[in-house]
Order: structure tokens, then C-alpha cells, then sequence
């Protein structure tokens, strides 16, 4: 019997697997290029999801996607203190191999939208990346553990911000 | 109302206002210049980053493509390792029970027609019942002592395979079902058994037929009888099919009652002629039971309504009418080879020649025979051969 509903819930679990899988790895691409590592962060972000209380988690979709965000850049910060290591170690020397994504022609403005979210701090970007992934202002406020009541303020704010960063940013390079 | 602040009206144009505040503030903005320029300004805003956003950054990642199979395979390896044995314990004898049947299926009969009978013994037994114990409750007992052919693409072959190795189509399709598993309690020899020469076999007690001069015996493996065996659980079944949208349904008497395939016990003999091997295989006609009161049938159109057995091998099961007495025994086809229907000593036999070997099938006696040899040894030489048999 006990063996019965160890596979009952396992069944279940692949089930949330299959289902928001892609979704997640779609949500860390938003911060992170490179498909293969996007992957493997989403291992990541499924693991705790397996290990962590379900039943207390009120919209599925909404925890993976804050997951999702804050192991993304999480991921973004380890990776970065690691190339300043290197490029320390090996001045000039190219570090970031062309990927499949050189044929998207988006292919700059996708890179400045990431460095500028980048820049965001933490509940800013998991605000817009949220709020444009269809969630609502009750998920966001929990996920950035604000008053729903705020939400509105603090969104237009990091659009502002996101706004003006990636302005300059885009006249810089132009 | 007073002024609105900037949250207020992007909540608004979010559409988080109730309808009364959303109201006032559209009445509000009539009069108030400020707010009405805050209001445009906002919309701006929101309008150039949804569409930056969309345009530059989630369009462009939502075209990537995810195998989210491939993740799940790993995810579950992961939770497998991490987990130790506080993990489901039933999910690794079950694909350990799946591994075997098709692993040792397809080493020991690999000569049968390519692999592919493994694919023919799990679709048969899928479509029969059985009662293990009390033989009382056994009515329906059929020996399949007919070989059928049925064509099996490659692709079927690779649905099957990869259902029984990843178990994963058999999680996700016997979940909740019921389970497939080998039973091989009871059975005094559950080991393969290889004899290097005719005199090892014989002395062990094996019987060995007589063969045609000019053969000699190479190496004999017996792989012990096995029995593989299917309970489902009715109420789920049926669900499942009818979420899968399948009209066929499972008889209610079948719940918690075991169905199975019994394939006895075979020998696979390795022969010399000359400079050539030939492989000899003998078994006996696969048996099948079925718990009383079932109607067979409508068990097996059921069974092969089931979503994971392959479309093009259902089809020519179904048209298979003597199905209670018949074996359908899938080749491989594929643009290399070519089947043909022989003779063999009277009985009706399947030829089937590729590039690089021949093999006849044919049944006799209750048993089924398969002949295979490579390269040299061509299809009519080869029938010579079997003939003598």
C-alpha cells in the first residue's frame, strides 16, 4: 500500500514536471542565454520544488516563476564573480562561446534587455518579469513579499527604471 | 476623489481596480488634467515596456525549443540518487521488471525476427488474462500454436523499446492502471543456462534435437520459462481510456485479477556448418489464461485500445481473427528486407531475407521454430537446411 502511494505521488510530481517545465527553463532563459545552463538552473529549481511542502504552495505557477527568477540570477552572480576571476587571471582573452542564439536576430536587443534587468534590483526585475509572465498583482506581492496594495507603485517605478536604464544603455552602444 | 498616485492608476491599467474605484477614477480623469497626463504618461510607459519586453526578450525565448521528456529522465535519475531508498521503491522494481523483460527478452530472442518478439510478447500479453492460483477460476486456457505475422516498423519497435527501458510510458501509462511484472517464483532454473558442446547440454539433461548432418553443435543457452503477468485496476483503467477518449472499456470483473503471458522455456542453439553459424531457436507455443466470466473479446480489443501500443501493430492484431490460437509475431520491416512465404515439411513458414541474413520461422509440433544465419548462407540454402530439420 505503501509502495502504492509513494508511486501515486511520484506519477503526480512528473506531472507538475511535464507541465511547467518548459515554462520554467523559458522564464531563466529570460536571464540567462545559454539554453544548456538555463536547463540545468531548472533542474535546480524543480529539486527544491520536489523537496518543498506542495501543499502549502497556493499557485504552482507563480512559485516556480519566482524560483525561477531568483536562481536565474543567482546563477548571473556566481557566473560573474567567476569571469572576473578569470579575466583577471587572463586578461582579454574571449570568454563567452557563440551559442545558437547568434542566429536570433533579436540578438542585441535581447542582450541589452538582460543586462538591464540584470542591473534591476531583485524585486524590481522579478516584478516585470512576473507581471509580464500574466501574473497577477496578489502573486507578485507574495512572491516579492510586499502589500498588494504597493504593487502598482513599485511596478511603475521599476518600469521607469527599466525604461531609463535601457535608454541609455541603447544610446551608449548607438 | 482626490488626486490618484501613480500605483493607483497603474493598478488601474492593470485591471487590479474593482469596477466602482475603476469607475471613479475614469470620472476623475475627465476633470483633472494632472491625473489625465499622469494617466497618459503611465500608459506609455506600460505600452513601450510590455512591448519591449515581448518583443525583445519573451518572443525570442518563447521559440526556443525544450525537451522536457529528456528533463524529466535526468530530474527523475536526480531524485532517484538523492532520495536513496526513501524513494519509490516500487517505481525501481518496476523498471527493473521492465528492463529485464524486454533486456533478456531481446538478448535471448534477439534472433527472433530482430528483437522484435519482445514487442509481440508484451502486445499479447496484454491481451489475455489469467488467475494464478486456483484453478478453479481458470476456464479460458489458450495455447497460441499458430504463428501470425505482423508488420512492426522500426518506429514501433522504438515506442515499445523506449516504454520498457525508460519505464516511461510505463509510468505513465500503467499509473494508476495497474502493474506489469515477471514472476518467476517457483521455477527451479531462473538463470539462463549455456553449454559450450552437445555432450555438456545432453548431460545436464537437456534434450537437444536431432539435426541434419553437417551441423554441429556450438553452444546451447536455455533460457528459463517466465511468465509476465498484468493486473489493472478497473476504475482508473477506464478513466484513462476514456480520458484518452478510447470507446472500449474495461470489464468491472477484471479488477485486482491478474493477466498473463506464460512462455515456456526455450533453447537457443548456436550450429556450424562448415565455415558458417547458423542460430536454431526452439520454444513452445506461448499459453494464456483468462479469469472466468471475462469476455475475451472485449478484453483484447480493450487492451489494444491501450495508447502505448503502437497504431500499425494494433491494427494488424485486430485483423488477426483466430486470435486465441495465434501468435502474432511481428518482423521488422524496413526497405531492406523482404519476406516470403515458404514450406517447411508440409507447414507454412515465413522467409525473411536482408542484406546481411536470412532466417525462416516456421511452427511445428507446438513448437515455433526460427532459423537464422548470416551472410554466406542465403535464403534457399538456408530452406534446404531447415527442410532437414
Amino acid at each position: 500500500m505503501n509502495s502504492i502511494l509513494v508511486q501515486d505521488e511520484t506519477d503526480s510530481f512528473r506531472d507538475l514536471f511535464t507541465t511547467y517545465y518548459p515554462f520554467v527553463v523559458r522564464q531563466i532563459m529570460r536571464i540567462v542565454k545559454e539554453q544548456q545552463t538555463a536547463e540545468d538552473i531548472s533542474q535546480e529549481v524543480f529539486l527544491s520544488f520536489y523537496h518543498t511542502d506542495r501543499s502549502v504552495i497556493e499557485n504552482i505557477p507563480a512559485w516556480l516563476s519566482r524560483a525561477s527568477v531568483y536562481a536565474a540570477y543567482n546563477h548571473l552572480r556566481s557566473e560573474k564573480r567567476r569571469l572576473t576571476r578569470q579575466e583577471k587571471e587572463a586578461e582579454g582573452k574571449e570568454l563567452v562561446a557563440p551559442s545558437s542564439e547568434d542566429t536570433w536576430l533579436e540578438k542585441e536587443a535581447i542582450e541589452d534587455v538582460r543586462d538591464v534587468l540584470a542591473k534591476l534590483d531583485e524585486r524590481e526585475r522579478t516584478l516585470l518579469l512576473m507581471k509580464y509572465s500574466g501574473f497577477a498583482y496578489g502573486e507578485l506581492a507574495k512572491a516579492t513579499g510586499t502589500e498588494v496594495g504597493s504593487v502598482g507603485t513599485l511596478l511603475s517605478r521599476a518600469k521607469t527604471k527599466f525604461r531609463n536604464m535601457y535608454a541609455r544603455m541603447r544610446g551608449e552602444e548607438g | 476623489m482626490k488626486c490618484a498616485d501613480a500605483g493607483m492608476i497603474q493598478a488601474y491599467l492593470d485591471g487590479e481596480c474593482s469596477a466602482s474605484e475603476s469607475e471613479k477614477f475614469r470620472d476623475h480623469v475627465k476633470q483633472c488634467d494632472q491625473c489625465r497626463l499622469k494617466l497618459e504618461e503611465l500608459f506609455a510607459l506600460e505600452a513601450w515596456t510590455a512591448n519591449t519586453l515581448e518583443q525583445e526578450l519573451f518572443r525570442p525565448v518563447d521559440k526556443v525549443r525544450v525537451d522536457t521528456e529528456a528533463a524529466w529522465q535526468a530530474f527523475s535519475r536526480k531524485i532517484g540518487q538523492s532520495e536513496g531508498h526513501g524513494k519509490p521503491v516500487q517505481l525501481g522494481s518496476q523498471k527493473k521488471v521492465l528492463k529485464r523483460s524486454w533486456k533478456d527478452m531481446n538478448k535471448k530472442t534477439k534472433k527472433w525476427v530482430t528483437g522484435t518478439s519482445a514487442a509481440a510478447v508484451l502486445v499479447v500479453s496484454l491481451s489475455f488474462p489469467q488467475v494464478q492460483a486456483a484453478a478453479s477460476d481458470l476456464l479460458s486456457i489458450f495455447r497460441m500454436d499458430k504463428v501470425e505475422f505482423v508488420k512492426v516498423t522500426k518506429q514501433d519497435l522504438q515506442d515499445v523499446e523506449a516504454w520498457m527501458s525508460s519505464g516511461r510510458a510505463g509510468e505513465m501509462e500503467l499509473k494508476g492502471i495497474g502493474k506489469l511484472w515477471i514472476d518467476e517464483a517457483g521455477q527451479k532454473d531462473k538463470e539462463n543456462r549455456y553449454y559450450n558442446s552437445r555432450e555438456a547440454a545432453e548431460k545436464a539433461g537437456v534434450k537437444l534435437p536431432a539435426l541434419p548432418k553437417g551441423l554441429d553443435v556450438e553452444s546451447v543457452d536455455i533460457s528459463p520459462s517466465f511468465t509476465l503477468q498484468l493486473e489493472i485496476n478497473v476504475e482508473k483503467a477506464n478513466k484513462l481510456l476514456a480520458q484518452m477518449q478510447v470507446d472500449q472499456q474495461f470489464d468491472e470483473k477484471l479488477s485486482g485479477k491478474r493477466f498473463s503471458l506464460h512462455v515456456p522455456e526455450s533453447q537457443n542453439i548456436w550450429l556450424r556448418s562448415g565455415e558458417n553459424s547458423l542460430n536454431y531457436m526452439v520454444v513452445d507455443a506461448p499459453e494464456l489464461k483468462a479469469p472466468e466470466g471475462v469476455d475475451l473479446e472485449q478484453l483484447r480489443n480493450t487492451m489494444l485500445a491501450l495508447p502505448f501500443i503502437p497504431d500499425n501493430v494494433k491494427k494488424q492484431m485486430l485483423s488477426i481473427k483466430d486470435w486465441q490460437h495465434t501468435l502474432p509475431m511481428p518482423y521488422l520491416t524496413d526497405k531492406d528486407s523482404k519476406m516470403k512465404e515458404v514450406k517447411v515439411n508440409g507447414t507454412d513458414a515465413v522467409l525473411i531475407s536482408s542484406e546481411h541474413n536470412s532466417q525462416i520461422i516456421w511452427q511445428e509440433d507446438g513448437h515455433i521454430h526460427m532459423l537464422q544465419a548470416y551472410d554466406k548462407i542465403k535464403g534457399d540454402e538456408l530452406l534446404e537446411i531447415a527442410k532437414k530439420m
